[in-house]
């Protein structure tokens, strides 16, 4: 190896270093004080490790139970309305999405510039004001407090977003590859799930992480619309941990690791498909 | 952009009914909240009122708006931060991602660590950085302490020019990690071919970035400055938690004071026009983002 | 194609045929069950245990039974009150109201008006400052519920290592205290308050005006807090900060509870809490200074104004409500002199009725009562106006710009008159 590249090689891994520990610090923090004693939270000078790991704030989440009617119980049911939620919002926003933005793309259905707009519409609508007419819609429709509203409405946010980050990607891809499938007999929607989602690996990735966190973090629908554990979702758990005049950091801190958790093992999972792409070589020029 | 296969009428039939799941989601959830809103912004619902009723009004919650002081400041500082999101944010992503760009051990890890400050709930994210900023027990000033970069606890929420700088600071932190992972999908659609012709015809490193990389992800950028110009204008959780959009007002962007026209002033029909005059704004920056970067709408 | 078009929408149908009922556990809110009356309520998570056996306690007792929802603590309930009014009411039949909602609440016709109700000799026996919080325009809306205000406390063990017996009576002698403190090293800034631009800001500030003298709204409810005391106090809080120094600048960004924090390390040695302080501070697995801190009386100016600032929340009916009779049955439980007995005892509630506070058996068990109920003659409110949101929110920020420096106390303060007087005019039209 010359030595140019040897100093280059040496210079990225340290940049990488930078960057890991930039992010790492604070999560090193959220980690100390998810451990630590209410007393040493705010301790003057800053400590940087606890006298001794103070677990009960995890062994609070996971050992309790339904008799204890507490915050810790409140967030492991959370944890569970969220995924659900969050699992069916993201599978079926994607698979409309993607059927959406094959449309758009491939078939010149001109819904292009519409489709930006409604982005637009669902993105930049401040929930505050969505909502008391989601609410009172809910209300009359008797699905206050159900996880089925909560999920329909996250879809419905975020379809546009998800069908324009897709639409986007296909766009770049060559359309060879489809010819030649069709040629051999595919037709639209077998070029569609044969060829082109197995290729878009990358936005599949993409566009799932967005609405998965999107719905997984989402805090005013699922504070307005839940009222018991039915439906509470984890945001709103997390928030019943902000006391009257007491903020317990400690259990805050333990909740957001536990809550992070699960999207990221979702993320160490499925980042093989980031990495996938179009293979060389499959379309010979 | 189509196939080079005409299409066939069963097709164009087969792209409506693709479309269908997505229009009925739409019209069933969102067509009412929307129609509303729409309207509320022209009424306005005399709350405390009530003996009013609701009354139309016409422009004037607009016209309210564009003479509020308030709003005008507001606006100033949410460019304020979405300028420096898009300046710092998107070439950061692009560094980290091009640093990403290659077979990395551990992979699985590593993005695990980089999307962490994405995925953690956004009240849990407020609240750590409430405790890093405090100049007391905070991160941020033992850590500057420490390595002896200053002498006294700087109270940095507490002074209006360094907090909205701070809360920067804490919104690129929370919100580059998904920027990066739009540039890897980028980075890993460029066919490797390109690479290796240049690298056959001797070109440097910079070159074979300038020429080859910076053009295929001109998309990718696109894609950056569109999201991260709404979701920045969107912003609210942090502030609201950190500061409350102060001190002295100084951080209040467009949303807090949306927020508050409508759950603390009950003024739901302003709330409603300001919502409406910022959806435009953020369109028209689109269509001028899409001008530039010679995209489609 | 046809057939792949009908093998795709089948597999669409079945994904949403499995994942629908997965979510369909969810109930819609519960009317009547066509026996026992329901009503639904809210409240945050810090009670849940002891409001249950009081609940249960109803439902023996009178067959009305009550749904607890519990939601988070703080402002984003509002957000799900207001909504439910604005959807018709009936989804909470009673809940906890605080004192600065009740004006607006009830101009807007979402509060059961139960001034008809309440007996005489409730009228005559509730405290005066947790009247203020639940009667507008001369009309009742709430029974008194938790009706606390904020304490001046300090640590008594940092005074007496200096070699001071009594709490500071004066503003001079916070100040002549504290510099001894901090230039003993034992502190850094012997004192902090809740001054971030939030709610929290107004009530030290109407606390600390009427302690210099000065009023807040004539009863015309014109403001006059540009004036005399007002003013004053102002100014006394930002040469807190700048000049003498005794205030942790941090200050600035804290609300309640980072003071609490900072006062249960030992970091200040002042500082104003609500309610009963002393419980959290005397827990070892949460305070440093346990037995270290003492309830005192508000500091004034000569000493002879210790007025604080007082909270009053209480139990409320929803207009919208389907059962009254039943809502006012579970106030007159929850929040009556005899609940009120129960709820202080078991649970630590501040009460808002005279009969309670003064009775003996109550000032035996709590002899700290004693201490805090001479507090409580000192306490003024906040003005019961429905604009109370626009105006706190202006007023916070115009006291900030004179905390920061960016003007002086009575430029700030002439600022903010003048927008009150607008915002006044704007609700009247």
């Amino acid at each position: 190896m010359k030595k140019r590249d040897r100093l280059f090689n040496f210079f990225v891994a340290l940049l990488i270093l930078i960057v890991l520990t930039s992010i790492l610090l604070p999560l090193y923090w959220t980690l100390k004080v998810s451990v630590s004693p209410e007393r040493e939270i705010h301790s003057l000078p800053m400590r940087w490790t606890v006298s001794a790991l103070y677990v009960k704030n995890y062994q609070e989440i996971f050992l309790s139970t339904a008799k204890a009617v507490g915050t810790a119980f409140t967030f492991k049911m959370g944890i569970i309305n969220s995924l659900i939620i969050g699992a069916t919002s993201t599978i079926l926003t994607v698979l409309f999405g993607s059927l959406g933005a094959y449309a758009i793309t491939r078939l010149k259905v001109r819904f292009s510039q519409l489709m930006t707009f409604f982005v637009l519409l669902t993105q930049m609508l401040p929930p505050v004001l969505l909502v008391i007419p989601l609410y009172m819609m809910g209300n009359t429709l008797g699905m206050l407090n159900t996880k089925r509203l909560l999920a329909l409405s996250y879809m419905a946010l975020n379809l546009p977003l998800c069908i324009w980050i897709l639409r986007g990607y296909f766009k770049t891809l060559p359309s060879e590859i489809e010819d030649s499938a069709l040629v051999d007999g595919c037709g639209r929607l077998g070029a569609l799930f044969k060829i082109v989602l197995p290729m878009s690996g990358p936005a599949l990735f993409t566009a799932g992480l967005f609405v998965f966190i999107a719905a997984w973090n989402e805090f005013l629908f699922a504070l307005v619309f839940t009222s018991n554990l039915d439906a509470k979702t984890m945001t709103v758990a997390m928030a019943e941990m902000i006391g009257r005049f007491r903020t317990d950091y400690g259990l805050m801190a333990t909740s957001g690791i536990l809550g992070s958790i699960l999207p990221l093992i979702f993320v160490t999972f499925f980042q093989r498909y980031l990495v996938s792409g179009i293979t060389g070589g499959a379309v010979k020029q | 952009m189509s196939t080079s296969i005409p299409l066939a009428v069963k097709d164009r039939r087969l792209g409506y009914l693709l479309l269908a799941p997505t229009i009925l989601i739409l019209a069933a959830v969102v067509v009412y909240p929307l129609v509303y809103s729409l309207l509320l912004s022209f009424h306005n619902l005399n709350i405390d009122n009530p003996a009013r009723g609701t009354v139309f009004t016409g422009l004037s919650n607009y016209i309210e708006v564009f003479v509020s002081q308030d709003w005008w400041q507001a606006l100033v500082r949410t460019f304020y931060f979405v300028a420096a999101d898009l300046l710092i944010g998107i070439p950061l992503g692009m560094g980290i991602a091009l640093l990403l760009n290659r077979d990395l051990r551990l992979r699985g890890i590593v993005f695990a660590v980089i999307l962490f400050p994405y995925v953690l709930a956004p009240i849990v994210n407020s609240l750590i950085w409430k405790l890093i900023y405090d100049p007391n027990y905070g991160l941020l000033n033992g850590l500057l302490l420490r390595f002896g970069l200053i002498k006294e606890y700087i109270p940095w929420l507490s002074n209006p020019t360094l907090s909205i700088v701070m809360l920067i600071i804490a919104n690129l932190w929370q919100g580059t990690p998904f920027s990066v992972v739009l540039f890897l999908t980028g980075l890993k659609s460029i066919p490797q071919e390109e690479y290796e012709a240049a690298a056959i015809d001797g070109a440097s490193r910079f070159a074979s970035f300038r020429f080859i990389t910076f053009p295929h992800l001109l998309p990718i950028v696109y894609m950056n400055v569109v999201m991260k110009t709404i979701l920045t204008f969107k912003l609210f959780d942090i502030i609201y938690s950190l500061t409350g959009g102060g001190p002295a007002g100084s951080t209040q962007v467009v949303n807090m004071l949306i927020y508050k026209e409508s759950f603390e002033y009950m003024k739901f029909g302003v709330a409603a026009a300001m919502s409406y005059i910022l959806l435009i704004l953020v369109l028209g920056l689109v269509v001028v983002y899409s001008r530039i970067f010679r995209e489609e709408t | 194609m046809l057939r792949k078009l009908g093998f795709l929408l089948a597999i669409a149908f079945m994904m949403g045929a499995i994942t629908f009922p997965l979510m369909a556990k969810g109930q819609a809110q519960t009317t009547d069950t066509g026996g026992a009356v329901e009503l639904n309520t809210l409240e945050g998570p810090a009670h849940v245990q002891f409001l249950t056996e009081r609940f249960q306690q109803l439902a023996d007792q009178k067959g009305i039974k009550v749904n607890l929802n519990v939601i988070p603590y703080g402002r984003d309930a509002v957000m799900k009150l207001v909504a439910s009014f604005m959807a018709g009411g009936n989804q909470y039949d009673v809940f906890v109201l605080d004192c600065v909602d009740v004006a607006r609440y009830a101009s807007a016709g979402w509060l059961y008006p139960i001034d008809d109700l309440v007996p005489e000799s409730y009228k005559k026996d509730i405290i005066p400052f947790a009247k203020e919080g639940m009667v507008y325009q001369g009309k009742w809306y709430g029974l008194p519920w938790s009706s606390e205000w904020k304490s001046f406390i300090y640590n008594d063990k940092m005074l007496k290592d200096q070699g001071l017996t009594e709490f500071p009576k004066t503003w001079k002698d916070v100040v002549d205290f504290s510099q001894m403190i901090q230039k003993n090293g034992t502190v850094k800034y012997a004192t902090a308050f809740s001054w971030a631009q939030k709610e929290c800001l107004i009530c030290d500030y109407v606390a600390l005006a009427a302690t210099f003298g000065g009023t807040f709204f004539d009863d015309k409810l014109n403001p006059t807090f540009n004036k005399g005391g007002s003013v004053q106090a102002l100014q006394w809080m930002v040469d807190s900060l700048y000049t003498t120094k005794i205030v942790d600048p941090a200050s600035l960004m804290w609300t309640e509870d980072d003071v609490s924090a900072a006062m249960s390390q030992g970091d200040i040695a002042f500082s104003l809490s609500w309610g009963n302080p002393l419980v959290p501070l005397n827990d070892p697995q949460r305070s440093r200074v346990v037995n270290q801190v003492e309830i005192g009386m508000m500091p004034s100016v000569d000493g002879k104004h210790p007025y604080t600032i007082a909270g009053p929340m209480g139990w409320a009916i929803s207009k919208g409500t389907k059962h009254p009779k039943e809502a006012w049955e579970f106030l007159s439980f929850m929040a009556g002199p005899e609940g009120s007995r129960i709820a202080l005892e078991k649970d630590g509630y501040p009460t808002g009725w005279k009969s309670v506070i003064e009775d003996p058996q109550i000032q035996q068990k709590f002899p700290e009562l004693k201490k805090m109920s001479l507090q409580a003659q000192y306490v003024v409110n906040r003005p019961a106006v429905p604009w109370y949101g626009e105006f706190s929110s202006m007023l916070a920020e115009e006291l900030h710009k004179a905390l920061t420096g960016k003007m002086s106390p009575q430029a700030a303060l002439d600022e903010a008159v003048a927008k009150t007087l607008e915002i006044k005019k704007a609700a009247a039209q």
